[in-house]
C-alpha cells in the first residue's frame, strides 16, 4: 500500500473507530441504569429510551465524516498522495478522538439524568438538556474536521 | 400582557360554610391560598382535620390497594407512546359523575375484590404445597412396595436411599463386607440415583452404606404406594388449577370496574386536598377567613361564583402590596402559548420581568429548522404530533408539548424547501444546497445567533426603560451595540463593500469602547470613585468576547443540520446501489424506512435538546434571569381520570 493510501485510511479509521468506541461506552452506561429503572417502574422506558440515545450521536459524527472521506477518495483509481493522505488522517483526529470522551461523559450525564426519570420524571426535560451541554464540544470538533476535510483536493 | 397581573383575595364566611366554599373554590380552580401565619389555629381544629384526612386516607389505601390487584390480575398494556404520557382513563362528565353517585357500593366490591385476592393466595400456597410433594414423589413413582412393608421382616432390612455414583460400588462394598444384599434402582433424577437395597439385618448395612455416601431418605408416607399417592396428588392439582382459573377469572372480571375505582381514587383524592386547605384558614369561633391570589382578570367570577352561594360572607379583592412574592402566571395568545412550556422547563420569570414566551418562539422554530432541515422530516414530525393530539387524551400540558413540536416541524419543512432537502432527495433548486455549500449554512446559522442576541440585548433595554432607568439602557445597552456592530464591520466590512469607510468603522468603535467605560463610571460621587470604576469598565469591553462566543455556540446548528443532510444522502446512496439488484428494491426500501426513521429519530432529539440549549443558555444570559414562582391554584386535579370535555364552570 502507498504512503497516502494508508494515511488516507488511517483518518477514516481513527474518525470512525474512536467516535464509535465512544458512544457505544456512553449509550451503554446510560443503558445499564435505564434497565434498572424500568425493572422497578416499566412505563418508564419513553424517557429513558431518549436520555440513553443521547451520546449515540458522536458515533454518527464520526461515521459521516469518515463516510464522506470514503466518497472522496472511492472515485479515485491509484495511490492517494501523502499530502492529501496526511490531511485526510489529521481531519480524522478531533472528531474521532473529542467524540470518544465526550460520549463517554455524556454517558454519565446522561445516566444521572435517567435518576431524574426514576424520582422525579416531571422534570425529565432538564435532564435531557444537562446531557446535551457536553455535546457541544462533539459538535465543535466535528465543524472542525469537517472544514478539514474542505480543503483536501484530489 | 405575557405575566398576569394578580390580585390578593380575602374571604370570611362562617365556620360550618367553610366546606361549601371550600368545595366551591377547588371546582373553580382559579384561587391559590396562602396559609395564615403559624399560632392563630385552635388545637381543636388540627385534630379534627387529622382525624378527618385519616378516614379519607383510609379509603385512598383501599381503592389503590384493590388497583394494585387490578393490575396484578389484568394488567394494562401502555403503548409506545403511552409509556411517554401515561394511562388515563377517558370519561364523560356524566359517567363520572355516575362513578361517584355509586360511591358507597365501592366498600362492599372492595370486600369481594380482597376475599378473592385471598383465597387466589390461600389456593396458590395449597397448589405449591402439592407441587412439591409430587416433586419429592416423583423419583420413587416406580417403588411398588406399599408403606406399611418398609419395615422389612425379621432377617431382611429394607434400605431405601439415594446415590450419586454407580449403585454398583455400593453392592460391591457391602459384598467385601460380606453382607448379603439384593438392590434394585427405583429411579433417577439428574444428579442422583433412587435405590432400594435388601440387606441381611445382622451385617452393619446401613453403616457400611453411609461411609460409601449412601444418604438414607424414604418417601413421606404412611399407607399405600407411592403411585397411589401421586394418583391422587395429581388430580387434587387439577382440581386446584381448575380452582384457581375460576378465582383469577372473577377478579379479572371484576377489573371491568377499574374505571370506577380510578374516579373514586381521584374523588376521594380531591376531597383529601380539600380537607388539607382546611389547614389554610383562619379559625376563630364562629368565623373563618382565607387568604389567597387571583388571577386579576378571574376576580370578578370568583366573586359571582361565590354570591351565587347565597351564603352569608365578605369578599375583599386588592392590589398586591410593594415586597410580597406574587405567584406567576403566564398567557400568551394560542400560537405563542406552547413555547411556555420551554419557559416553565427554564425557570418562571420573576414578576419584573417579561415573559420570554414570545421572543423565543420564532427563534426556537427557526433554531430547530435549520437543526432538523429536511421537509420530509417536518412533514412526517408534524403529522405524527398531530395524530397523536387527536388520538390521545393529554392533559394540557402534553397538548401544548405537541403543539410545540408542530410549530417547530413547520419550520424544518421551512427550511427543508428552502435547501431542497426532501428526506434527502434534492428534487428541484433550492437556495442553496447544504451540503455542497456548507460555509454558507454555517454564516446563516452565526447570523441567526446574531440577530438573536441582539434582540435579547434589545428587550433587555426595554426592560430598563420599562423600569425608567433610560441611562442603562442608553449607556449600558445601546452603546454596546454599537461597539458589537462596529467590532463586527471591523471584521467583516470589507467583504459587504464597506472597505472604503474602514477608517470610520475603526474610530467609531474606539469611540463607543470610550463611551462604554465612560458609562460605567456614572452614578458614582467624586473624581476618585469616577477613576476606580474605569477598570470595570475595560471589564465591559472584555465581554465582546463572551458576547463573539455565544454567537459562535450557534454554528452547532449547522453541524446538525450538516449531519443530519449527509446521513440522509448515504442513506439514498445505499438505497440507490441496492435498487438495480434483482428484487433489489425490497432491500432498498427496508434500508430507505429503517435508515431515514434512525436519522429521524436521532435528529430530532438532537434538534429539540440543542434549540433549547440556545434558548437557555445564550439568549436568555442577555436579559432573562428567573426564578418566580409559579401560581398553583387550588383545584381538582385528576391522577387516574381524563374528562372527555371540562365541565363548564
Amino acid at each position: 500500500m502507498e504512503l497516502g493510501t494508508l494515511y488516507a485510511f488511517l483518518g477514516v479509521a481513527i474518525a470512525v473507530l474512536f467516535s464509535g468506541i465512544g458512544s457505544a461506552l456512553g449509550v451503554s452506561i446510560g443503558g445499564r441504569l435505564a434497565a434498572g429503572v424500568v425493572t422497578e417502574d416499566p412505563k418508564k422506558f419513553g424517557q429513558t429510551l431518549v436520555l440513553t440515545a443521547l451520546p449515540g450521536t458522536q458515533g454518527i459524527y464520526g461515521f459521516v465524516i469518515g463516510m464522506l472521506m470514503v466518497f472522496k477518495f472511492a472515485g479515485m483509481g491509484g495511490a492517494i498522495p501523502v499530502e492529501a493522505g496526511f490531511r485526510f488522517l489529521v481531519t480524522g483526529l478531533p472528531v474521532g478522538i473529542v467524540g470518544l470522551f465526550s460520549a463517554i461523559y455524556q454517558g454519565k450525564v446522561a445516566a444521572a439524568g435517567i435518576g431524574i426519570v426514576a424520582k422525579r420524571p416531571e422534570e425529565a426535560a432538564k435532564g435531557i438538556v444537562y446531557a446535551g451541554l457536553v455535546e457541544t464540544y462533539a459538535i465543535l470538533s466535528f465543524i472542525i474536521s469537517f472544514f478539514l476535510y474542505n480543503t483536501i483536493t484530489l | 400582557m405575557a405575566i398576569v397581573p394578580m390580585k390578593r383575595l380575602e374571604l370570611y364566611g362562617l365556620v360550618e360554610h367553610k366546606s361549601s366554599f371550600l368545595s366551591e373554590l377547588q371546582r373553580l380552580g382559579l384561587v391559590e391560598l396562602i396559609g395564615p401565619v403559624g399560632e392563630e389555629k385552635g388545637l381543636a381544629t388540627e385534630e379534627e382535620i387529622a382525624e378527618k384526612l385519616r378516614q379519607v386516607e383510609e379509603k385512598l389505601g383501599e381503592i389503590n390497594r384493590v388497583l394494585a390487584i387490578f393490575e396484578r390480575f389484568a394488567p394494562q398494556r401502555p403503548n409506545f407512546i403511552e409509556q411517554f404520557a401515561g394511562i388515563k382513563t377517558v370519561l364523560t362528565w356524566e359517567e363520572q359523575q355516575n362513578y361517584i353517585a355509586r360511591r358507597e357500593e365501592a366498600e362492599k366490591l372492595a370486600q369481594q375484590i380482597f376475599a378473592a385476592e385471598k383465597e387466589h393466595g390461600l389456593l396458590e400456597q395449597e397448589r405449591l404445597k402439592v407441587e412439591r410433594e409430587m416433586l419429592a414423589l416423583r423419583p420413587w413413582a416406580k417403588l411398588d412396595l406399599p408403606a406399611e412393608e418398609w419395615r422389612g421382616s425379621r432377617r431382611v432390612a429394607i434400605l431405601l436411599g439415594s446415590y450419586d455414583r454407580e449403585p454398583r460400588i455400593l453392592a460391591e462394598a457391602l459384598t467385601e463386607a460380606e453382607v448379603p444384599c439384593i438392590y434394585r434402582v427405583i429411579g433417577e433424577d439428574e444428579n442422583r440415583t433412587y435405590l432400594i437395597f435388601f440387606c441381611w439385618r445382622d451385617g452393619q448395612a446401613e453403616e457400611i452404606l453411609k461411609a460409601k455416601g449412601f444418604v438414607p431418605s424414604r418417601p413421606e408416607l404412611t399407607a399405600g404406594t407411592v403411585g397411589e399417592r401421586l394418583v391422587v396428588l395429581e388430580a387434587a392439582a387439577q382440581e386446584l388449577e381448575a380452582e384457581l382459573t375460576r378465582v383469577k377469572e372473577t377478579i379479572e372480571s371484576m377489573a371491568d370496574e377499574r374505571p370506577f375505582f380510578q374516579t373514586l381514587y381521584d374523588y376521594w383524592y380531591n376531597q383529601k386536598r380539600q380537607v388539607e386547605a382546611h389547614r389554610q384558614l383562619l379559625m376563630g369561633k364562629a368565623v373563618f377567613g382565607l387568604e389567597g391570589w387571583v388571577p386579576a382578570g378571574q376576580a370578578a367570577r370568583v366573586e359571582k361564583v361565590l354570591a351565587a352561594l347565597k351564603l352569608p360572607h365578605y369578599l375583599r379583592i386588592s392590589e398586591p402590596q410593594p415586597g410580597e412574592e406574587i405567584p406567576i402566571l403566564l398567557q400568551n395568545t394560542k400560537v405563542i402559548t406552547p413555547f411556555e412550556k420551554l419557559v416553565e422547563g427554564f425557570s418562571y420569570p420573576r414578576f419584573d420581568e417579561v415573559d420570554p414566551s414570545p421572543a423565543i418562539a420564532p427563534f426556537f422554530v427557526l433554531c430547530y429548522g435549520m437543526a432538523l432541515g429536511d421537509a420530509g422530516y417536518g412533514v412526517l414530525l408534524a403529522a405524527i404530533c398531530a395524530v397523536l393530539m387527536s388520538k390521545l387524551a393529554m392533559g394540557p400540558g402534553g397538548r401544548k408539548m405537541a403543539a410545540l413540536f408542530i410549530l417547530s416541524a413547520l419550520g424544518a419543512v421551512f427550511f427543508g424547501l428552502l435547501t431542497s432537502s426532501i428526506f434527502g432527495y434534492s428534487l428541484f433548486n433550492g437556495v442553496f444546497n447544504v451540503i455542497e455549500n456548507p460555509q454558507l449554512l454555517l454564516i446563516v446559522s452565526l447570523g441567526l445567533g446574531l440577530v438573536q442576541l441582539y434582540t435579547g440585548t434589545i428587550i433587555s433595554a426595554w426592560m430598563s426603560i420599562r423600569k425608567g432607568d433610560w441611562a442603562e439602557a442608553i449607556w449600558g445597552k445601546g452603546v454596546w451595540l454599537i461597539f458589537l456592530t462596529g467590532l463586527l464591520l471591523m471584521a467583516g466590512g470589507a467583504q459587504i463593500g464597506l472597505g472604503a469607510y474602514a477608517q470610520q468603522v475603526k474610530y467609531g468603535t474606539l469611540a463607543a469602547a470610550i463611551l462604554l467605560v465612560l458609562g460605567n463610571t456614572r452614578g458614582k460621587k467624586g473624581f476618585g470613585a469616577k477613576l476606580k470604576a474605569i477598570p470595570g469598565g475595560l471589564l465591559t469591553i472584555y465581554g465582546s468576547v463572551s458576547f463573539f462566543s455565544d454567537v459562535l455556540s450557534y454554528s452547532r446548528l449547522m453541524a446538525l443540520g450538516l449531519s443530519g443532510a449527509v446521513m440522509g444522502s448515504i442513506i439514498n446512496l445505499f438505497v440507490k446501489m441496492t435498487w438495480g439488484a434483482p428484487i433489489g428494491w425490497i432491500f432498498a426500501i427496508i434500508i430507505f424506512v429503517i435508515g431515514h426513521a434512525l436519522n429521524f429519530g436521532l435528529n430530532l432529539l438532537g434538534a429539540y435538546v440543542h434549540s433549547s440549549r440556545l434558548q437557555y443558555l445564550e439568549f436568555f444570559n442577555t436579559f432573562f434571569t428567573g426564578g418566580g414562582r409559579p401560581f398553583v391554584p387550588f383545584k381538582i386535579e385528576n391522577k387516574n381520570i381524563f374528562l372527555k370535555k371540562e365541565r363548564e364552570v
